[in-house]
């Protein structure tokens, strides 16, 4: 009995050690290829086979790219990991067009919560694994008080006829950049909603002609407002109103206090207008020989927004209820008094034109 | 302060409805029934001092934080209804030689006023507990090499019997700022900065490790979706999603996590510094028969005690409409 019984606990030792060997390989396997997906998705390209980044990178911005993961995985759904295993990458998604898809998209449409990454990706090694990778897209808007459009006159200044609004209490998050066509064709993946036409995706900037399959990062444009406001409903968000564009474009001089007497406005989102052609601050008409770039550092406004000013314009709700656009873009000559911080247009919709978008999101 | 160092216990606010799915119990699990295998996406940690000074000295690693780890959310909306939330506690036995360790992970559904538990309802007891440690991991601070700084880890090391080796389980806590204060808590960092992004302050880090029947659930209840959001206000119906009384104390439930196309505030009768009037998008505020778009209350320069009145400007309207206050509500009319 004493033989029996010792065997008997030997043996389940064993197969308990056995069993967690094999959970803890699994685990160990899985945290690696998650610490790998995040470098990647980080733009730490180095972790990658150099034949496969080749093939799928190109000459795009390796950032938080879910389509250069696509190609990767399209070739060969394997992350590498120690020891020469591999964690496998599962097809998540199929898109309208029956294409497998290896992530996913959580929005507004189908997660309850706010704080989820956007981006979703499911490995297998025994256990699953889903991986949630983040875009920092938004920027915070400070509670403060602000003023609405340009500055008037010193008469106005001083009797403060200033329109003033503030969001002390409320939480608003900006997107830094207008929409891509790369954000737009995810969209697209993921909702039957709101068809585009189709050759959305073969249209050709004016600003210098370049064709846009090189340009998945350029400004959306070619869409009408209900459809943006679909877009950013899709996300949770709307189309930005201009008093929040203006509470973002605007440096308030002393951000210190929230609670100026009277709120400065000035004409650009930086100190002045550069005395030489800066393209890269503003992308003007004479610029338009240049390549065109939706992400400089020193083209940020107070709060970090691109494009404020300058490049393709930009459409947005007024607070009279009327879609405006803004004034400034690259059909203007840098000369043009068109180029400042709060002057908008009527939107005219029988007029073409390009017309990018962003979105705003309370929480 | 006085709590019996034998038994550490850390209380944990459930923010609401946002409910995360765990991968920290799935790491517990390992074999081990675990009924309910859901955490809350975000809850509060209080640490006392002399519990940091016990644990801080004895660091000798950091957990990577892509590693499996589960990022803590904070943010100062929820900060504010917490308050009247029940609130979560993680509490553990170290194991001893006589008996093995135990964990519980529980929401206390009423408290005395000593901050007992005196009701609560079970998510997580681990009992068979052979082995146990936690440290909060941080970044030393330069100048001192005293005390630490964010971003700052919760790392447990937990060994259940029949398995061989521990395992570790980290989660990040991004909105500690750093220990300061005179009751030895470490500070919060519940306010967004200037150039902070939602994603970046509050992100999950890293992957979650599901087991199949867990992810077999997901994968049913719909195409990849955690769960459907279908509240929608329409031209005949305004959905309120979260309303607060005269004392700012938010009635009934808050559901705006459930609003399929977001939320957005509108006016109410009275200013609440952290909480508010919200309802359910599409947003189409300042058009008629749609409350009134948000313009702010010291902008507006009201007074406190009332802000939904007919012609209030704390709110404002698309041409030609006037503000009116309607069931406590400032529409455009």
């Amino acid at each position: 009995m004493l033989l029996l019984g010792s065997m008997v606990g030997a043996v389940s030792w064993g197969i308990r050690y056995y069993q967690a060997q094999r959970y803890d390989a699994q685990e160990k396997a899985l945290a690696a290829a998650a610490e790998l997906l995040h470098k990647i998705w980080h733009g730490d390209l180095s972790t990658i086979d150099y034949a496969r980044k080749a093939a799928c990178v190109g000459d795009r911005r390796p950032m938080f790219d879910a389509d250069i993961l696509q190609c990767l995985f399209t070739k060969h759904p394997y992350l590498p990991v120690a020891r020469g295993k591999q964690v496998k990458v599962l097809p998540n998604f199929t898109n309208r067009q029956g294409q497998k898809l290896f992530y996913a998209l959580h929005t507004k449409a189908n997660t309850s919560t706010n704080f989820l990454p956007h981006y979703h990706f499911i490995l297998s090694y025994g256990h699953l694994m889903d991986v949630l990778l983040e875009i920092p897209r938004d920027t915070y808007l400070p509670e403060r008080i602000y003023a609405y459009g340009p500055q008037g006159s010193k008469k106005d200044l001083r009797l403060k006829r200033d329109w003033s609004f503030d969001n002390f209490g409320l939480r608003i998050f900006i997107d830094r950049q207008l929409v891509s066509f790369r954000e737009i064709k995810h969209w697209v993946d993921f909702t039957e909603q709101h068809p585009l036409p189709a050759n959305f995706f073969a249209q050709q900037t004016l600003i210098n002609q370049q064709a846009m399959d090189t340009s998945w990062d350029y400004p959306a444009f070619g869409l009408t407002p209900a459809q943006m406001q679909a877009y950013c409903q899709f996300w949770g968000g709307e189309l930005l109103r201009t008093e929040w564009f203006d509470a973002g474009s605007f440096h308030p001089g002393d951000y210190a206090n929230p609670r100026p007497n009277f709120v400065l406005r000035k004409k650009y989102p930086w100190n002045r207008m550069p005395e030489k052609l800066n393209c890269e601050l503003l992308f003007s008409a004479e610029c338009r020989d240049q390549p065109y770039s939706v992400y400089h550092k020193s083209a940020l406004s107070w709060i970090g927004l691109q494009q404020t000013l300058g490049g393709i314009s930009e459409l947005m709700q007024d607070i009279s209820g009327n879609y405006v656009i803004k004034a400034s873009s690259y059909l203007l000559s840098r000369a043009s008094p068109w180029h400042e911080l709060g002057k908008r247009w009527p939107y005219d919709p029988t007029q073409k034109q390009e017309l990018g978008f962003r979105c705003m999101y309370y929480e | 302060m006085n709590r019996p160092s034998w038994l550490l216990q850390i209380p944990v606010s459930l923010p609401g409805k946002g409910i995360l799915l765990c991968s920290l119990l799935a790491m517990f699990s390992l074999g081990y029934a675990i009924t309910n295998c859901l955490l809350p996406a975000q809850f509060r940690l209080y640490f006392w001092q002399h519990q940091m000074q016990q644990n801080l000295q004895g660091i000798t690693h950091f957990w990577p934080s892509q590693s499996g780890g589960v990022a803590l959310v904070w943010t100062e909306q929820w900060h504010a209804q917490s308050e009247e939330l029940p609130p979560w506690f993680l509490k553990y036995q170290p194991p001893a030689e006589r008996y093995a360790g135990q964990l519980k992970f529980y929401q206390c559904l009423d408290l005395d006023s000593h901050n007992v538990c005196q009701k609560a309802g079970n998510v997580l007891h681990l009992k068979n507990i052979r082995a146990f440690s936690w440290q909060l991991v941080g970044e030393r601070e330069r100048e001192t090499d005293q005390f630490l700084r964010s971003p700052f880890r919760l790392v447990f090391k937990i060994q259940l019997t029949g398995m061989i080796a521990p395992q570790e389980i980290s989660i990040n806590l991004p909105n500690l700022a750093g220990p300061r204060g005179g009751d030895g808590r470490l500070a919060i960092q519940n306010k967004y900065q200037r150039f902070q992004s939602r994603m970046t302050q509050t992100t999950l880090a890293g992957g979650h490790i599901f087991d199949h029947e867990l992810f077999k659930k997901i994968r049913q209840s719909g195409m990849n979706n955690l769960d459907w959001t279908e509240e929608v206000s329409t031209d005949d119906h305004l959905v309120l999603c979260q309303r607060v009384d005269d004392q700012c104390q938010i009635i009934g439930e808050a559901t705006c996590d459930r609003c399929r196309y977001g939320y957005f505030p509108v006016v109410g009768p009275q200013y609440c510094p952290s909480t508010g009037n919200y309802a359910c998008g599409p947003n189409r505020c300042g058009t008629a028969n749609w409350p009134a778009c948000w313009r702010g209350f010291e902008a507006s320069q009201a007074t406190l005690q009332d802000l939904c009145y007919d012609g209030s400007t704390t709110g404002y309207c698309h041409a030609g409409l006037q503000t009116m206050c309607r069931d406590q509500i400032l529409y455009c009319w």
